[in-house]
């Protein structure tokens, strides 16, 4: 992992904070919208903190290679693996847009840039429009 | 002229049933209509086991499902091997083949092994999730010709730059060639040498290949 670099240096935040990203993302999530704990159940906010989690280890490879596609690839094939579940998209969208705020906050701005290029790119491969 | 298809559906819907004796009886007919190991693994097998993982995704098999698949593809390789198995010359080349310390996923790894050990290479076949020191270490003592790694997930692959950062720090000059293979490198062949190996395969057969391109036969 390059010290240097702006991916490098992301992707090493990424690694140290990612729980502590994923558990931010889940609260905000949940915060917002609280009927996700009606649709969902207590077993549902585990997953999503979980999920979470695995789409970091996701993020972190795009980042610190410099290639957003990596990432696109995992959100279209989490997408699909969440449809199945009965897991909505905008559910997915929502959760990448935090990932991206909560980024923001904890990184500097090159790194969160960094971050972000993926995080969008993930959130292009997704049907525009995400309200279903 | 064997009907690869309809034997790759017969193939699937065994292991999707977890129908042992039915996917052995699958492979043993390939054989019998002249299908080789290579396109046994590659033509039947593989894609078998990609929709396997492609129904869990789906929702439609579980876990346990595909893990007996995979459980039985493994026992079916091997009654294939031995079916194709005779004792070819030795090339005189060899190769030590590990997954990273983080994958799963041995039997693309196996394929390789299995199809360069048919070609006369003396193959060390290390499985599944192995420690980076411990390649090292093996490395050092058998000084193959070739290093294999395999990584399935993108998450694996910054494991894979670590694992050839070691491997070249340790053998210097000495240093095998370094093959890599996986679903990300499939996508994006030019992560291979960005993560600082040396090659890249698109399966085990295009692997033998470009490692009997790229080794020198002479010991």
């Amino acid at each position: 992992m390059d010290a240097v670099t702006a991916e490098g240096r992301a992707a090493a935040r990424l690694i140290a904070e990612k729980d502590a990203m994923a558990s931010e993302v889940t609260r905000l999530l949940y915060e917002e919208s609280p009927e996700l704990a009606v649709r969902y159940g207590p077993i549902g906010r585990e997953r999503c903190l979980e999920d979470i989690r695995y789409t970091i280890d996701h993020l972190i490879p795009a980042v610190d290679l410099g290639r957003p596609a990596l990432f696109v690839t995992y959100v279209m094939w989490l997408d699909e693996l969440l449809r199945a579940r009965n897991v909505a998209t905008r559910d997915v969208v929502r959760s990448l847009e935090l990932l991206e705020q909560v980024a923001r906050t904890r990184l500097a701005t090159d790194e969160s840039d960094a971050v972000a290029a993926s995080i969008r790119a993930g959130l292009a491969s997704l049907p525009a429009g995400s309200s279903a | 002229m064997p009907n690869t298809s309809s034997l790759g559906a017969s193939y699937l819907g065994a292991i999707r049933d977890g129908d042992r004796r039915r996917a052995f009886k699958v492979v043993e007919d390939a054989h019998t209509a002249g299908l080789d190991l290579a396109a046994t693994y590659l033509d039947l097998i593989q894609p078998a086991l990609r929709e396997i993982g492609r129904l869990w995704q789906l929702n439609l098999i579980s876990v346990a499902d595909e893990h007996l698949a995979t459980a039985i593809t493994q026992a079916a390789m091997a009654r294939a091997y031995e079916r194709a198995f005779a004792w070819s010359t030795p090339l005189g080349r060899s190769l030590v083949a590990a997954c990273v310390d983080v994958e799963r996923h041995e039997v693309g790894l196996r394929m390789l092994c299995d199809l360069l050990d048919l070609e006369g290479w003396q193959t060390t076949y290390l499985g599944a999730t192995v420690p980076v020191t411990s390649l090292v270490a093996m490395v050092q003592r058998r000084r193959p010709d070739a290093v294999a790694i395999s990584a399935a997930l993108s998450p694996h692959l910054l494991r894979v730059r670590a694992m050839v950062t070691a491997i070249r720090e340790a053998m210097g000059d000495s240093c095998p060639l370094i093959i890599v293979g996986g679903r990300p490198f499939l996508e994006n062949p030019s992560l291979a040498t960005e993560l600082g190996a040396d090659a890249t395969a698109t399966n085990a057969a295009d692997a033998v290949r470009v490692l009997g391109d790229r080794v020198s036969p002479v010991r």
